[in-house]
């Protein structure tokens, strides 16, 4: 009778090896974005700009290579790295509870900046650091988030973005610090990123009017009602944000031609990886269940025969246990392999879809840098007649090697 | 007697045309340093300089913020035509069309390896909605005068274009001159009203040269 109860113990064990491994996912709570039920005041929108993320790419060639062979490709994520901003953007105007969301080159004085850097990034995961500041140099947050994909965002009919739970995250989190602020607060980071911008541009004529006190800015005066060289540089500001709109109307148009090849890859990418996860788990279970029925039916198998004292042969519980987990060791070590296989499947789909990521961030880039060369000319231009306007107001002649 | 004169001023004008000269040189040199340090020197221009360079650097700057609108109405352009040629080819097209708003992930760890720091909150509310593109610098509905004008070839001024025949095909209005004495803004305003092919951009950087030219005329006369 005990020897059947074993047989029958140690057969479930054998079973379990050869189904379907544990899935170990714990799942999150989808999220969304926090919408205003109402329009907010003009005075607390506050204007957010969004660098473009840090790829995440070493420079060093022999280091890309190494990223390469698991299958993480430069262009690929240079082109991720003004997607994921662009999301963000998106998902934060969607909210109504700012003011101009835009992509922003990294000197822009703004009164809220984002930074952020990809730390991982596949089909199935997005895993990204994110830091916020504003103008006057308070710290927001500076957090990791990591997302698993929707994979219903992956069927064919839908338009969703597989992370947005991780941008609508971000989202209420800012908002959360956004919450917090006094209702000063706004104002001042209005005016700060306002004399910062001015300063930067006219610093002869503005310089003495922001305190920095430990990284903080604050004002420390302020231009007087209808003073001229602020509304002159008030108009260049407006300009600035034409420019600035003008840029992320390219980066839109990346966005725009990037999404369906993105969106494929993704997909696929997203399929292999599950694949390779699975194979993964089956591999590792089998081989330590396996190992483990070896060792169970060693040991059983040892004990029956000191217990009664008789012959031992193949044909009891012990030994079959380790036959069966000796099968299932030899058939994790090849679902080891297996992965190999399916390692060289993601790393070929990446390559393909990196040339044409190229292409894409390649045409783009071209001419962002083409209107970012034929703008700062014209700063250039209008830092030097600020700062003669400056000398004809005041008489005070700039010094020509301060800008 | 008369010689005695005559040699006396000979003497009187050797010693005292050099040292009056002199004097004047540095006279000249002391007004000039006083001319770099402080604007306002005297004579005529005393009035005039620091308002007039004040203005003058005002109109420079003005010109110099035409000449960016017009830059980015060029690319406002270049933008328009990279959609409409990607819409042709029948790619991308997709902008504005990924959804926002709404959850749906499942955050996991395990298999992955990896950790999140992540300090999301749940959410209430919110349903999705369609992301719309921020829009920069759109173009503005201006005075179409411009294409009346070119209408009307009886009441062109003479000018230079008169003979090109490009005004009979509405690219340069008649009002507008021959260009000949525009200044480097003015040029490159007139080039890129010229070579624009979208009729009312063209007439936009028309009025943007007109205004600038006629602007830059009025405060000259003034």
């Amino acid at each position: 009778m005990a020897k059947m109860v074993r047989v029958v113990v140690l057969s479930s064990a054998l079973a379990v090896l050869s189904v379907a491994p544990l899935a170990f996912a714990l799942d999150d709570e989808p999220v969304e974005a926090l919408q205003a039920i109402q329009e907010i005041p003009e005075d607390r929108l506050l204007d957010v700009g969004i660098h473009i993320f840090d790829a995440g790419i070493p420079d060093d060639e022999s280091k890309k290579l190494v990223l390469e062979e698991k299958g993480v490709f430069e262009e690929i994520r240079k082109s991720e790295a003004r997607w994921i901003p662009m999301n963000l953007k998106r998902t934060l105007e969607s909210t109504g509870y700012w003011g101009a969301v835009r992509m922003v080159p990294s000197a822009t004085s703004v009164d809220v900046i984002i930074d952020g850097a990809i730390v991982a990034s596949t089909g199935k995961t997005l895993e990204i650091d994110v830091v916020v500041f504003d103008a006057t140099g308070r710290s927001w947050l500076s957090r990791r988030y990591k997302q698993e994909a929707d994979p219903l965002a992956y069927e064919e009919e839908s338009t969703q973005e597989p992370f947005q739970s991780l941008y609508n995250r971000i989202a209420n989190d800012l908002l959360k610090e956004r919450n917090d602020l006094e209702y000063e607060d706004f104002a001042e980071i209005g005016r700060v990123s306002e004399l910062k911008f001015a300063s930067d541009l006219a610093p002869v004529a503005f310089q003495d009017y922001l305190a920095v006190k430990k990284g903080r800015y604050s004002p420390a005066r302020l231009p007087a009602e209808g003073d001229p060289m602020m509304a002159r540089v008030s108009e260049i500001r407006e300009r600035d944000h034409m420019f600035i709109d003008t840029l992320n109307e390219y980066y839109a148009d990346l966005y725009s031609k990037m999404e369906v090849p993105y969106r494929g890859w993704r997909s696929n990418s997203y399929e292999e990886q599950l694949a390779l996860d699975e194979l993964n788990r089956a591999a590792k279970w089998r081989t330590i269940l396996g190992a483990a029925a070896v060792i169970g039916g060693v040991i059983a198998s040892s004990k029956e025969c000191e217990n009664r004292r008789r012959e031992c042969g193949w044909s009891n519980a012990g030994e079959v246990a380790v036959l069966g987990g000796m099968v299932a060791v030899m058939d994790g070590l090849d679902k080891f392999a297996q992965t190999k296989m399916n390692r060289e499947a993601l790393k070929e789909l990446a390559g393909s879809f990196d040339s044409e990521a190229q292409e894409l961030l390649f045409d783009v880039e071209g001419e962002v840098l083409r209107l970012k060369g034929s703008v700062e000319t014209q700063y250039a231009s209008w830092r030097q007649i600020l700062r003669d306007l400056f000398a004809a107001e005041t008489g005070i002649a700039a010094d020509p090697n301060k800008s | 007697m008369k010689r005695l004169l005559r040699l006396l001023f000979a003497l009187l004008a050797v010693v005292f045309v050099p040292l009056l000269e002199s004097g004047q040189e540095s006279g000249s040199e002391e007004a000039k340093k006083k001319g770099e340090t402080a604007s306002p020197p005297s004579e005529l221009t005393k009035v005039e300089t620091s308002e007039e360079r004040r203005e003058g650097l005002d109109r420079k700057l003005d010109s110099s913020l035409s000449e960016f609108d017009a830059l980015i109405l060029r690319e406002q352009e270049i933008l328009e035509q990279r959609r409409e040629a990607s819409a042709a080819a029948g790619g991308g097209g997709g902008a504005g069309t990924a959804e926002v708003g709404g959850g749906g992930e499942e955050g996991s760890e395990g298999a992955e390896g990896g950790e999140g720091a992540e300090g999301g909150e749940g959410a209430e509310g919110g349903e999705e909605t369609e992301a719309s593109e921020a829009r920069g610098t759109g173009t503005s509905p201006d005075d179409p005068s411009g294409e009346e004008v070119a209408a009307e070839e009886g009441a062109r001024p003479e000018g230079s274009e008169a003979e090109t025949g490009e005004i009979s095909n509405g690219r340069i209005p008649p009002d507008v001159g021959d260009g000949s004495d525009d200044d480097i803004v003015a040029g490159q305003l007139r080039e890129a009203a010229m070579k624009e092919e979208d009729p009312e951009l063209r007439e936009k950087l028309w009025d943007e040269y007109r205004a600038y030219k006629f602007g830059e005329k009025k405060k000259t006369k003034g």
